[in-house]
């Protein structure tokens, strides 16, 4: 893609620390992100994924968590550096987030309304009928019919995907030229999934906004596209397009996790990943997949992969590489 | 229906009343479960999907006689478990059981998973003193834990290991029927893939039937035989797996497998049908045909009328179009 | 005999049911015998005795690796670490102290108001030899470390029989409520239905209960005395430990593994007392340790304001003594107050280090 990158994430590291130690989250990610790209950010519980997004918009210091190194720079201002409340003027203005459970997200005491309308007039300093007028025309935008009257109801009157639909209207709210969705659609059925993402894919391309979509569910990653990357044990195993990373997986993991599924093709037994997922806890310099990896060698044990490009935009930490052995030798 | 199945449900009904308290008016009935029947076979899994809020698992309660129906019969062996007492009810609870969608919450945090799964054989004074300890150790070898896990408290395990846990407890009174309410949704993929994997070699060894309740369809075409779609309450197709996949009769199952997001990159096998609306509240279902107001082939007589189940080439099918 | 021991839930419980009967059955035939075998305070150590030992003890021996556990979780916390130290530290005072220390109710005239060790102050006394007040500088002595008050009664020793009556106080009553209101709260959430109504608006009505006035009036017909205030004290607190468990024993019935339980055949008894219990355990004993300061508080305001025990030196009653005589010997009400706060200071510690260590979710 040509056009111009606005988020640049360069060797990004972040830990929490807990009481049995330091939990090395985010160990070594970098990504770019074009304008009205869509990246998505695939693996299981515990990969880093969140934790990724998190240290970008810097919210995951308020979580227990610390940045250790690297940059992620927005327009080529490095956010990671940059002070508290430079931060809090670009989210919700440039970057605004979603989450998993839109429940948890909006305050049932407050209508609805109140709360979409809460940033029009905190960033954009709108008077109160100009924001009202917004937020209508948001809610109409994600899909919400009566957009008036449901203004003023308060988000126990909503059912699921609506409240995820109020939510999106309330991170749109500021035009962010970054949308980040972590799960957004884990907590819903399967039919309000399908709508939910094709609203996500549908206000991507009518307002050229780039999609950071978090997720462990291949299926809905493959209906979004863009470029994928996943992560393992809070480093990065495999990016690429989504073509690439869906139909010829290079990283053991990715096939692995393809083969995991039990879609509604073939037949037979499911393949498994044999034991559990890495403790990030004080993690070993060595490939974190190795103790459950059929190809494991003895060099995966010894050294850590670092990412090489196998194909054009397709990139792997894999051992089985050449390009990445090259590295280490 | 066969009479070899181990479970009957006849026409199974739970409806709870909304308020109707002391000090609360009674505001209505929400139908939960309104009017089900089907069999379940020996060695046979049926798998019963809805989205959240359909009532699969109210039913999957009522099986295990964990409530009382408002109307209608559940036959185990040819017996009314809602009429069983004493030891005929013990006898029934040691031959259904069940598996848990959340693997933290159904574990007690102040008991060893070991005592977890004894307490079964406890309760129905099988195996004492050493048989019982050696019947735990067994069961956790036969689920892929270890003997030392035994002595452990449950927030010593993941999730997947945990699952492994409550699937030890079920099998503990060697029952017959095992009831799975959504026993992978709360885990991670690779460790999903094990757990169903795990069950399917435990029915293949065990000769287990299931009554697999679940919404994701990938799920429940790995592991079941036939296929009950439940919406508002009702079941509105009930098909052998192979056909429903290939051609499903109601427009709901229809939307749902178009819905179903195929992983792979290109490898949609449905006209994709993106369903309107929500689903509605079950207190107030719309009338004739419930599904109506988002169905894509709706036309005359479906907001009117009531469908009536038909039989399609041995299926079943509650929708005007095949009526 | 076996089918009744299981209907009740497994050994441990009858054991309990039938030690609780006893003692009541002794108590009971003492009464009607008119004897007094034992003092009415001893049937409250045994009541508190066998529910301490059986639901506290020998879960945490019998489950040795979760005490560890939640001990490591605890220990973390260095505040609560210390406050248990000084709780023991009382505990210890008020065992074994009164064999050290003088009589705390011996009256000696001529050592009025001596001051702490290290301080000396200068008092008016009548010199006989002289016929006159004169001044005259007193220093602390050894024999009075903690100094005396207006009547020469040695501070050491009051302080320290006052720990003991505070900690009665604190434990006895803070036990009776406790256990009434886990009583009560867990049967109302497993019942449910018009039980649970009737319950839950009983405690409102005793919530809203003026118990302060309720004391007065019983200790003005029936004279002060500690099992009397113990008694009101326990039989008014138990409401909020009745809401808490009611609360958290409604959110645990609609568990998984109180549904699986039930799936298995298990009977109420064993829900209630093999997973119900140990389950609002933790927040018991966390409301448990910070009810205990308030209950001391509420024994010593009682003392404070004239309606303590007069046979007994607790802490308020020399608090209030002291009050009196602030600027003649300021030590006799500082001395009492500090050891109030910091005992007050050592159960909330703890309790909000008990509360942290059993909350799940902290677990990561």
């Amino acid at each position: 893609m040509a056009s111009e990158v606005i988020l640049e994430v360069r060797d990004l590291r972040a830990s929490f620390f807990t009481i049995r130690g330091e939990v090395k989250a985010v160990d070594g990610v970098s990504f770019d992100l074009a304008r009205g790209e869509t990246l998505c950010l695939v693996g299981e519980s515990g990969c880093g994924k969140t934790a990724t997004a998190l240290a970008v918009l810097g919210l995951i210091q308020g979580l227990g968590g610390r940045i250790l190194g690297g940059q992620a720079r927005y327009r080529g201002e490095d956010l990671l550096t940059a002070p508290a409340s430079r931060l809090r003027g670009l989210r919700g203005r440039a970057l605004a987030m979603i989450f998993q459970d839109p429940q948890s997200c909006l305050n049932p005491v407050l209508t609805v309304g109140a709360q979409i309308m809460e940033p029009l007039r905190l960033h954009l300093r709108l008077s109160a009928r100009q924001a009202r007028a917004r937020a209508v025309s948001l809610l109409q935008q994600v899909g919400i019919p009566l957009p008036e009257r449901r203004l003023q109801d308060y988000p126990h009157q909503f059912s699921g995907g609506m409240k995820q639909r109020a939510m999106i209207a309330a991170a749109l709210s500021c035009g962010p030229e970054v949308l980040v969705a972590d799960e957004p659609t884990t907590a819903l059925d399967v039919t309000t999934k399908a709508q939910i993402l094709d609203l996500l894919k549908r206000l991507r391309q009518e307002r050229e906004m780039s999609l950071i979509f978090i997720s462990h569910d291949l299926g809905a990653v493959a209906e979004l596209g863009g470029r994928v990357v996943v992560m393992y044990g809070g480093r990065m195993a495999e990016t690429g397009d989504l073509e690439q990373v869906l139909r010829r997986p290079c990283h053991p993991y990715t096939v692995a996790l393809l083969a995991c599924i039990p879609d509604l093709g073939g037949d037979g037994r499911l393949k498994t990943i044999p034991g559990q997922p890495p403790s990030l806890i004080d993690p070993p310099q060595s490939c974190l997949l190795s103790p459950r990896c059929p190809y494991a060698l003895p060099v995966c044990r010894r050294h850590r992969p670092e990412l090489a490009e196998v194909a054009p935009g397709q990139q792997v930490a894999c051992f089985l590489y050449p390009q990445v052995l090259a590295r280490v030798v | 229906m066969s009479s070899n199945s181990l479970l009957e449900l006849q026409g199974l009904q739970k409806h709870y009343p909304v308020g109707g308290g002391l000090f609360t008016p009674l505001v209505g009935v929400v139908r939960a479960v309104d009017g089900v029947s089907f069999a379940i076979g020996e060695g046979e899994t049926l798998g019963l999907v809805g989205e959240s809020g359909c009532g699969k698992s109210t039913l999957g309660r009522l099986v295990l006689r964990l409530e009382h129906p408002t109307a209608g019969h559940a036959l185990f062996r040819g017996r009314d478990i809602f009429r069983l007492q004493g030891l005929e009810l013990k006898g029934f609870r040691r031959q259904v059981q069940m598996i848990f969608q959340d693997p933290q919450s159904s574990l007690d945090p102040r008991m060893t998973v070991g005592d977890s799964v004894g307490e079964a054989l406890l309760i129905h004074g099988m195996q004492v003193g050493k048989e019982r300890g050696e019947r735990v150790e067994e069961l956790f070898l036969k689920v892929g834990l270890e003997r030392e896990h035994i002595h452990r408290y449950p927030h010593e395990f993941s999730g997947g290991q945990k699952q492994r846990v409550g699937i030890a407890r079920a099998l503990a009174t060697s029952p017959r029927l095992l009831v799975a309410d959504e026993p992978v949704s709360a885990l991670d993929l690779s460790i999903q893939a094990q757990i169903l994997n795990l069950m399917k070699d435990l029915q293949e060894d065990l000769g287990l039937s299931y009554l697999f309740i679940a919404h994701d369809l990938g799920v429940i075409r790995y592991v079941a035989n036939r296929v009950a779609v439940m919406y508002l309450g009702k079941i509105v197709e009930l098909s052998r797996k192979e056909e429903v996949f290939s051609f499903p009769l109601h427009p709901y199952t229809e939307a749902l497998l178009s819905a179903a997001l195929p992983p792979r990159a290109g490898r949609r096998r449905w006209p994709r049908i993106l369903l309107g609306g929500e689903v509605p509240s079950p207190m107030n279902p719309p009338g004739g045909c419930p599904f109506h107001p988002r169905c894509h082939r709706a036309f005359a007589p479906c907001p009117t009328v009531v469908p009536q189940a038909t039989e399609v080439d041995g299926r079943l099918v509650v929708c005007h179009l095949w009526g | 005999m076996k089918s009744l021991v299981s209907r009740l839930g497994g050994r441990r419980h009858a054991t309990a049911l039938g030690l609780l009967l006893l003692l009541g059955a002794v108590g009971l035939a003492q009464g009607w015998l008119g004897l007094t075998l034992l003092p009415p305070l001893a049937f409250f150590y045994a009541f508190l005795g066998v529910l301490m030992l059986l639901y506290g003890a020998m879960p945490l021996y019998t489950n040795r690796r979760l005490t560890a556990h939640y001990w490591r979780r605890t220990r973390r916390n260095r505040l609560a670490v210390a406050g248990l130290w000084f709780i023991v530290f009382l505990v210890l005072l008020a065992v074994i102290g009164p064999f050290f220390t003088q009589s705390p109710t011996r009256v000696n005239f001529p050592e009025k108001n001596l001051p702490p060790l290290g301080f000396t102050i200068s008092q008016s006394t009548f010199d006989l030899s002289a016929g006159q007040f004169i001044a005259k500088e007193t220093p602390g002595v050894w024999e009075h470390p903690l100094g005396t008050d207006d009547k020469g009664r040695d501070m050491l020793a009051m302080l320290v029989s006052g720990a003991g009556v505070s900690l009665q106080v604190g434990l006895l009553a803070t036990g009776l409520a406790v256990f009434l209101g886990a009583v009560l709260g867990v049967t109302s959430a497993y019942a449910g239905g018009w039980v649970d109504n009737a319950l839950m608006r009983f405690t409102d009505i005793m919530m809203t209960f003026p118990f302060f006035l309720l004391l007065i009036f019983i200790v003005f017909l029936y004279g002060a005395s500690l099992t009397l205030i113990i008694v009101v004290i326990g039989l008014t607190g138990w409401t909020g430990t009745a809401r808490l468990v009611r609360s958290e024993a409604l959110s645990l019935r609609t568990r998984e593994f109180v549904l699986a339980a039930r799936a298995l055949g298990a009977s109420p008894a064993r829900v209630i007392f093999r997973h119900l219990i140990p389950n609002v355990m933790s927040p018991i004993i966390v409301i448990a340790t910070l009810s205990i300061p308030g209950i001391i508080l509420a024994e010593s305001a009682l003392s404070f304001v004239g309606l303590g025990d007069p046979s007994v030196a607790s802490w308020g009653r020399v608090l209030n003594a002291g009050q009196q005589t602030l600027d003649t010997a300021w030590w006799v009400a500082v001395e009492p107050g500090v050891l109030l706060f910091f005992t007050v200071l050592a159960f909330n510690f703890l309790g909000d280090g008990l509360r942290d260590a059993f909350d799940p979710r902290t677990e990561v």
